[in-house]
């Protein structure tokens, strides 16, 4: 485009002498210099056919771009040799000269400082001026028996293009509301409950033993000497009473029999096993049914965690650190300590509780939300009670893959150092 | 003899019965299945292991560590039912059996289990109720979501999350205060310090954003919040949005708001009567523009849809897809000017802050219709518009450079009336035409403050041509005006209008453009059309609609 205007430009001013050219241009300002030009424009010396003069005309357009003024400098140029053409060509008038056009350049009319500068009065006159000589080329046309409704007469007077969307009342309507109603949310914005328990059903949970059942036909008469004494206790007259909320210790019987018991996973679980059977049956003496179901979920959980303590011991090997530390917590005190070594010394008073309420743990969100990130945390952002508290949650809201399993030794292995 | 031989006999039948015992094949099978049994039971194959004890039991049917057993496995593998049964059935034949301990450990497990899974019940109950509020809240269907969640506390009154997302729901509803009220809720049953701490926080922006919804509008094109008081959008330069403005009030969207313009021609024969569309949907202005995040919210994806750009809340840019842009040139404070790269136009604009805060337009430029207008405005000490000038060339016609001008008296705070003129001095080759004209606007008022008529009236129209036309456009002009005399006025002009050359058929004209006025009235922002020298708008409103 600039380029076909410049060769428009070369031929209409081919005539120019050297200064005549310099006028065609904005002489360059100090202030141009490192300020980004606001606006660009071409200069005119438009031919005024009843005095065969040249008139100049410097003010009379303005563009807000270099291509949008090339564009309009084409436009004008191509409508002017038409006219030329006609008079030319058609009426013979050979002497009747193109309007001579400029360059588009930056435009310094408006900058005060620059020679080029034009003041609202002047540059009104070169408007009206300019719009006199448009109305003597129709004239001219009209008298060559050009209609007023003609090609050429209309290309005189063409409005400049405009953007609709520049334009436009400046009152709009306000849109309806209904297209925003017609979006989706997103449900992420919303919370999920944490009331309700996702894991799976945790059968395999229970902690109960086979009996031995004898081969002989006579019918089978099991010692109940035999069996722990913690199940004694679980029985009838030894259990603690279903109504209150007191919480014994499994008791020194148990402690015995498990201190025999030469399964390490085997004498603590079902030591702790017992315990959490004594949380249940205290619960069931308890009327606030939300407080009721806590200590429920929270068994459940013990429950759970135990089942994959047991699994850990076994894993870990009769002489790792964690299955010794099983083995040798045969007193009620030493399954404290080795609880509060796995589980931080806070857990003491939720892993034994007095009361049935005492075995709900309060709330850590920052670690239940994520206890296995906690847990391999190295950033020193969360401490080692921290950890271990994550540790009991891990175990007793998940069931641990072998890969994790293998980790949660180690990392039980440190714990217990 | 006899003796002897009994007793032999008695010896070698008791020998005899010592060395061949009565053999119970059934015993064997017994002790393997319970063996077995055992076996599989040790490699955690709960199933496994119930099935040979199940064959132990075929074989010695009721033995009680059998029994025991079978309702063990059947624990583990989660048929609590069954377990029941083979319990049950202990109970019933063993009484006292030597696994009763466990039996009742057992018995306990199993009522925990029962428990267990109502419990389990109701929490996927629950979970369900949470699944389905935000199934509905995923398809937008608050209500239904809201109920949910309501649903949901009725059942679990201290769940946090229940009350949460029914804050959640009344903000995206717009409901606020109802929002606040439940995030205050929530944060009571919240545990957790730092939600808490977050909650305050939302809390907080929600109450800054009713005081904003009390206290705002919003700008109806670009969506930018505005001061209340506020004339024009000084991010986009849209508007008027005075919204405590009579006039503007008359083009409320209110059931019972009528307003009808009545043109007439010179000589009193009516021209046409038309009834205006209104223009603000909610009601009165105030109501219409008052900042709600929805309304918002609507207006950008408006904006949006049509290829506008936003930076935050102010507009930037627009484009499409043949490649047209407009770039807003922001200033610090206000919209500077609007340039389109590809025609090459550009509208430029200066303004002011009034001492309440809000900007008021010095300058401005608009397009109407491809014609460009500069307007000047002017106001007083209280901010209100007084006068405003406009100059234009009105391309659409002769090029003629023509200047109006509006002048504004208000009485009692009301608007009462304007004064009109306008002109322009047309070139030499064309006979050096000139044009004036002069016109009033007055309104008349009810008792509650609102308008119940604008009457337009042109009150006076010239048009001297100073001197002959040259050549072949003095034909030109006699096909306009067949008694044009140089320097005499052309007589009725006012009922031919300003006709200013022709093109084929067709006259082109200058009609009295009353539309860049629009800040004044949107009820007369129109060109008259020629012969057309008064208009009247006429208001019905209910009785209680109210401007305020």
């Amino acid at each position: 485009m600039r380029t076909r205007s410049l060769l428009a430009f070369a031929c209409a001013a081919f005539a120019f002498s050297a200064p005549a050219q310099q006028q065609l241009v904005c002489p360059p300002g100090p202030v141009v210099s490192g300020k980004a030009c606001e606006g660009y424009h071409y200069h005119l010396q438009l031919y005024r056919p009843d005095t065969r003069k040249f008139a100049g005309a410097t003010g009379v357009n303005s563009f807000a771009s270099e291509a949008a003024c090339e564009r309009a400098l084409d436009t004008q140029m191509k409508r002017n040799l038409a006219v030329v053409d006609f008079f030319k060509r058609v009426k013979g008038e050979t002497n009747y000269e193109p309007d001579r056009v400029g360059p588009c350049h930056c435009d310094m009319t408006r900058e005060k400082t620059n020679p080029a500068y034009l003041a609202d009065a002047q540059r009104e006159m070169q408007m009206r001026n300019a719009e006199d000589i448009r109305l003597r080329v129709r004239e001219k046309l009209l008298d060559s028996k050009q209609t007023s409704d003609s090609e050429l007469v209309r290309s005189l007077n063409t409005p400049p293009p405009s953007l609709p969307a520049i334009g436009g009342s400046r009152l709009v309507a306000i849109p309806t509301t209904t297209t925003v109603a017609a979006v989706g949310n997103s449900p992420e914005d919303l919370r999920s409950t944490t009331s309700v328990d996702t894991r799976p059903p945790a059968a395999a949970a229970l902690d109960l033993p086979l009996v031995d059942v004898t081969g002989s036909a006579a019918a089978p008469q099991t010692d109940p000497a035999a069996a722990p004494s913690a199940l004694a206790s679980a029985a009838g007259e030894q259990a603690p009473p279903m109504t209150t909320e007191r919480i014994e210790s499994p008791g020194p019987d148990i402690e015995r029999d498990i201190a025999a018991d030469e399964g390490a996973a085997e004498s603590f679980i079902t030591y702790e096993t017992e315990r959490i059977q004594n949380v249940l049956r205290a619960a069931s003496g308890i009327s606030d049914g939300t407080v009721k179901s806590q200590i429920f979920e929270a068994s459940l959980q013990r429950t759970q965690l135990l089942s994959n303590l047991r699994t850990l011991i076994e894993g870990s090997g009769a002489r790792s650190r964690l299955a010794s530390a099983a083995r040798s917590a045969r007193t009620e005190e030493e399954h404290l300590e080795f609880a509060a070594k796995l589980f931080g010394k806070d857990i003491e008073p939720h892993w034994a509780p007095k009361e049935a309420a005492d075995v709900i743990l309060p709330p850590d969100p920052d670690i239940e939300s994520e206890p296995e990130r906690a847990l391999r945390d190295t950033t020193g952002r969360f401490n080692d009670e921290q950890k271990r508290r994550a540790l009991y949650v891990m175990l007793a809201r998940s069931q641990p893959t072998n890969e994790q399993q293998l980790w949660l030794v180690t990392v039980i292995d440190s714990f217990l150092r | 003899m006899k003796r002897l031989a009994l007793a032999l006999l008695i010896l070698s039948t008791a020998a005899a019965g010592q060395e061949a015992p009565p053999v119970d094949p059934s015993a064997d099978e017994f002790t393997k299945a319970v063996f077995f049994g055992r076996k599989f039971f040790d490699l955690k194959e709960y199933g496994s292991a119930y099935d040979q004890y199940a064959k132990a039991d075929a074989v010695r049917p009721d033995d009680p560590g059998v029994l025991y057993n079978m309702a063990l496995l059947l624990a583990k593998s989660g048929r609590y039912s069954e377990a029941q049964v083979k319990v049950d059935r202990y109970n019933q034949l063993h009484p006292a059996g030597a696994e009763k301990p466990l039996v009742s450990q057992l018995q306990l497990e199993l009522e925990f289990q029962r428990e267990l899974q109502k419990k389990r019940q109701s929490d996927q109950d629950y979970g369900e109720m949470f699944n389905r509020g935000k199934f509905q809240y995923g398809r937008n269907d608050l209500e239904a979501a809201l109920k949910s969640f309501r649903d949901a506390e009725q059942l679990r009154p201290t769940d946090p999350a229940a009350v949460y997302n029914q804050a959640v729901i009344y903000e995206k509803q717009g409901d606020f205060a109802k929002a606040a009220e439940r995030f205050r809720r929530y944060g009571e049953l919240e545990p957790a310090p730092d939600q808490k701490s977050r909650i305050n926080q939302r809390i907080f922006a929600i109450e800054n954003e009713i005081e904003r919804m009390r206290t705002k509008i919003v700008c109806s094109f670009c969506g930018h919040r505005l001061e209340a008081s506020a004339t024009w959008c000084h991010r986009c330069w849209h508007g008027p949005y005075t919204t405590t403005s009579a006039i503007l009030n008359t083009r409320a969207c209110a059931s019972g708001v009528n307003a009808t313009r009545t043109t007439y021609y010179s000589d009193s024969r009516l021209h046409k009567n038309d009834a205006l569309q209104c223009l603000f949907p909610s009601g009165n202005v105030r109501q219409s523009l008052s900042y709600t995040p929805a309304r918002q919210r609507a207006i950008r994806d408006a904006r949006l849809e049509e290829g506008w750009v936003y930076d935050g809340e102010i507009l930037q840019s627009w484009g499409d897809r043949q490649g047209n842009q407009l770039q807003f040139v922001q200033g610090p404070e206000y919209l500077e000017k609007v340039i389109s790269p590809t025609t090459g136009e550009s509208l430029e604009y200066g303004a002011h802050k009034s001492p309440d805060g809000v900007w008021l337009l010095d300058r401005e430029d608009t397009i109407i219709e491809g014609v460009r207008y500069t307007s000047g405005y002017t106001f007083d000490e209280k901010g209100r518009l007084t006068q405003q000038a406009v100059t234009y060339k009105n391309t659409a016609a002769c090029n003629h450079v023509i200047t109006e001008q509006a002048d504004l008296v208000y009485q009692n705070d009301a608007l009462a009336s304007v004064s009109l003129k306008g002109g322009y001095t047309g070139y030499p080759a064309e006979g050096n035409p000139k044009v004036d004209w002069a016109g009033t606007i007055t309104y008349a008022y009810d008792g509650s403050g609102r308008v119940t008529r604008e009457d337009l009236a042109i009150t006076s129209f010239t048009k001297t041509y100073m001197q002959r036309p040259d050549g072949a456009l003095r034909n030109d002009t006699s096909r306009l005006y067949l008694s044009m005399r140089p320097k005499r006025p052309i007589e009725n002009a006012i009922r031919f209008g300003d006709l200013c050359a022709t093109a084929g058929t067709m006259l082109l004209s200058n009609p009295i453009d009353l539309r860049p006025f629009y800040t004044i009235s949107p009820n007369l922002a129109m060109t008259l059309p020629p012969g057309v020298v008064r208009a009247t708008v006429s208001f019905t409103y209910p009785d209680s609609f109210s401007v305020r």
